[in-house]
């Protein structure tokens, strides 16, 4: 049989496998009485993946009444048995386009750089979906402000306002009535203040210093998986070269596993993610304070307490408290003085 | 059929039939955790009574097992990052156990939950505060001078710190797994909080002023990232393999239970252990100041007993035996595990040892004091 043929063969008990998994896995969906989706494709992980959320849910209804951390180790089994899937998918699947080079005497690292290039790109792509490292003005607003939906409200519903008149009608006059006037009271709508507006737009500065802090950090994260995966290939190559044979599916991820924490380790000691990663964080929490200055005026426009207001009570607490601590503690020392000069035993006194 | 030259010795078919033997197994795995109840995994099976409270703080008394326990008493200092309970974790599993078994009198430090009120908190607060208090009542009750004192990872450092300053009022000092250098080059962790020597770090005290208390979550997603592929694949599906006996099932969830159990990090207390501990590694330099307190490790001159692991990727050895050469005492000893971080606290190999090699050392030191 030739490798063509072999491979077809390979996809097609694949594809059997995973159905018959899906088969063992599907008792727990029924158990939420969820939507189930049964079949098999030679892709058979995306039969897992069109399943996820009814075995989720099938986890879910079963373990209810089951001690929390028992309930959520339950679903972390599922998720292992859903990575181990697809990294043998995966695995598999490289093996499959290398290895065909490496048996005519091609240049196999060649082969795998060049597949692996591919996958990063696709990894990068999963990885960074629903960012917003750029765009034009009008589209990141616009997902800001989605993203916002809590507190943005009266500004999508600016973008979602209609014309209070049709064109044609007084065209002059409305034109000239909303370039001077008109727009001064209703965008946004007269409750929103200035500080508001201003404070959206910092928020708005600093959702888009994060989005590209994320797809910095999401891209060095795609890149060390990438690098992963053809550290593994290297090191199965070297395996067969020796005659060495690994005895399970088992064996097989455990040696996963080293390569893969190895490789991540490798790459968190670089300068990069160390820079990457501060400037997450740096956005993050420069994005959270711009949020909370934006709450604290909406808080304050309906008098109630903000967060600020409550911290620095609490700190005028605190600090009262160890005032009390420090003077109880001068009366103890105090007394015991008094009582000592006294030769008294017993407490007394105010 | 057979994966051509693939270094796995299954064919095509036996590769599935294994995949499909580990659903069928997971599928029982998740049956029998929907029948684990809370009492199952409890924790902190040994039995203690609270001595001493102060807000958020705790101090609890394991009830000794002698009538007459070895005096002066022990002080154990745990990390504010965890629950202590991880030293007495189970049955066979329990430092607290071994060291009550040779006729110790044990008491803990319990930090608690940290809410949104502690978030001023500072290390003046923790060291100079919360556990000069429990000190001070042990010396009340104990009619002892000195105590003697077990500091546990960040607990060792607040050790350290607070036997620096208070030398008089500690016995013996025993360190465990306790980041004393905290720029060692091998320490991916010290590294991501900020000591690698000049590059952009995070910055606490902005992380502070944005979050408050920095939440639990946060530490352990860091925690877990230092070995993601180990802590979240490997792991659970090692958990295959203990449903087989339910004590080993319930072995892994009581680790579960404590791994996820973190506290909330008193704000100003983190900034202040980020900044001047990992950022400018001021404790090994003798430039760490506790409320107006310099901290002078010199001045630790009483016994000190440093145990630390060998293969502990939190706190690299490296960084644990940098104590010797910044400490006066001229009884020092240096103990070691062939073993990570948490294999101090739950390795069944490591607690069979571990609770002698303190007691004994403690104890060969008590007649000093007596």
């Amino acid at each position: 049989m030739d490798w063509q043929a072999q491979n077809a063969a390979l996809l097609k008990i694949w594809g059997e496998a995973q159905a018959q998994m899906i088969d063992v896995w599907g008792r727990i969906a029924q158990q939420a009485q969820a939507p189930f989706q049964h079949g098999h494709s030679p892709f058979g992980s995306t039969v897992f993946d069109a399943s996820t959320d009814a075995i989720r849910q099938g986890i879910r209804a079963v373990a209810f009444d089951a001690d929390p951390t028992a309930r959520e180790a339950a679903e972390k089994l599922f998720v292992s048995q859903t990575s181990v899937v697809r990294l043998l998918e995966m695995t598999l699947r490289i093996w499959g386009s290398v290895y065909p080079v490496l048996e005519s005497g091609g240049d196999w690292r060649f082969a795998l750089h060049e597949q692996m290039t591919w996958v990063k790109s696709q990894t990068l792509h999963a990885a960074t979906q629903g960012l917003h490292p750029n765009g034009t003005y009008q589209q990141l607003w616009t997902a800001f402000l989605h993203e916002s939906q809590s507190f943005g409200r009266p500004w999508i519903e600016d973008l979602d306002r209609p014309s209070p008149i049709s064109p044609g009608a007084g065209e002059l006059a409305w034109e000239t009535y909303q370039k001077t006037f008109g727009e001064l009271v209703s965008l946004p709508t007269a409750i929103h203040t200035r500080a508001i507006d201003d404070g959206m737009r910092a928020t708005f500065g600093a959702w888009i210093d994060m989005q590209q802090a994320l797809y910095q950090y999401n891209a060095i994260l795609a890149d060390t998986w990438v690098s992963a995966f053809e550290q593994f290939i290297h090191d199965l190559i070297r395996l067969m070269e020796s005659g060495e044979l690994l005895e399970s599916v088992r064996d097989l991820l455990n040696r996963w596993s080293a390569v893969a924490d190895n490789s991540f380790k490798q790459s968190f000691l670089t300068a990069d993610y160390v820079r990457a990663q501060s400037r997450l964080v740096e956005t993050v929490t420069q994005y959270r304070q711009r949020q909370r200055a934006v709450n604290e005026r909406f808080m304050e426009l309906f008098d109630l307490p903000t967060r600020a207001e409550v911290d620095e009570a609490h700190r005028r607490i605190y600090e009262l408290r160890k005032e009390v601590k420090e003077l109880k503690r001068e009366i103890e020392a105090l007394r015991s003085k008094t009582n000592g000069a006294n030769g008294s035993t017993t407490g007394g006194g105010a | 059929m057979s994966i051509p030259a693939f270094p796995l010795a299954l064919s095509s078919d036996e590769i599935a039939q294994q995949l499909i033997e580990l659903s069928r197994r997971a599928v029982d795995g998740v049956y029998a955790l929907s029948r684990v109840r809370e009492a199952d995994v409890a924790y902190g099976v040994t039995p203690k009574t609270v001595v001493y409270q102060d807000g958020l703080v705790t101090l609890y008394r394991y009830t000794p097992r002698v009538e007459q326990p070895l005096q002066p008493p022990i002080l154990i200092t745990y990390a504010l990052v965890n629950r202590p309970y991880m030293i007495d974790l189970q049955q066979d599993r329990s430092l607290v156990s071994g060291l009550l078994d040779r006729g110790l009198d044990v008491y803990l430090i319990d930090w608690g939950y940290p809410q949104r009120n502690d978030r001023w908190l500072t290390l003046d607060d923790y060291i100079n505060g919360y556990m000069d208090e429990c000190v001070e009542h042990l010396r009340r009750i104990s009619g002892h001078p000195r105590i003697n004192l077990i500091g546990i990872c960040q607990g060792g450092a607040f050790s350290l710190c607070y036997a620096a300053l208070n030398p008089e009022k500690v016995a013996n000092l025993v360190t465990m797994v306790a980041p004393v250098d905290f720029h060692v080059a091998d320490g991916l962790l010290n590294l991501w909080m900020g000591a690698n020597g000049g590059a952009p770090t995070i910055s606490p005290e902005m992380m502070v002023e944005s979050f408050g208390n920095i939440p639990g979550d946060v530490m352990n997603f860091g925690f877990l990232m230092l070995k993601p592929f180990e802590l979240g694949l490997q792991k659970y599906l090692s958990l295959l393999d203990t449903f087989d006996d339910s004590s080993h099932s319930a072995n892994f969830l009581r680790m579960e239970k404590w791994i996820f159990d973190s506290p909330d990090q008193a704000g100003a207390a983190w900034a202040e252990f980020v900044r001047n501990f990992y950022i400018e590694n001021k404790l090994i330099k003798g430039q760490v100041e506790i409320g107006a307190r310099r901290v002078d490790l010199r001045q630790i001159s009483m016994p000190v007993l440093n145990l630390y692991a060998e293969k502990d990727h939190l706190v690299p050895p490296a960084s644990s035996r940098a104590l010797q050469g910044v400490i006066s005492s001229n009884d020092y000893t240096e103990v070691s595990f062939p073993v990570g971080h948490i294999g101090m606290y739950v390795s069944a190999k490591v607690q069979r040892i571990l609770p002698p090699t303190i007691a004994d050392w403690i104890t060969a030191r008590m007649d000093a004091h007596r």
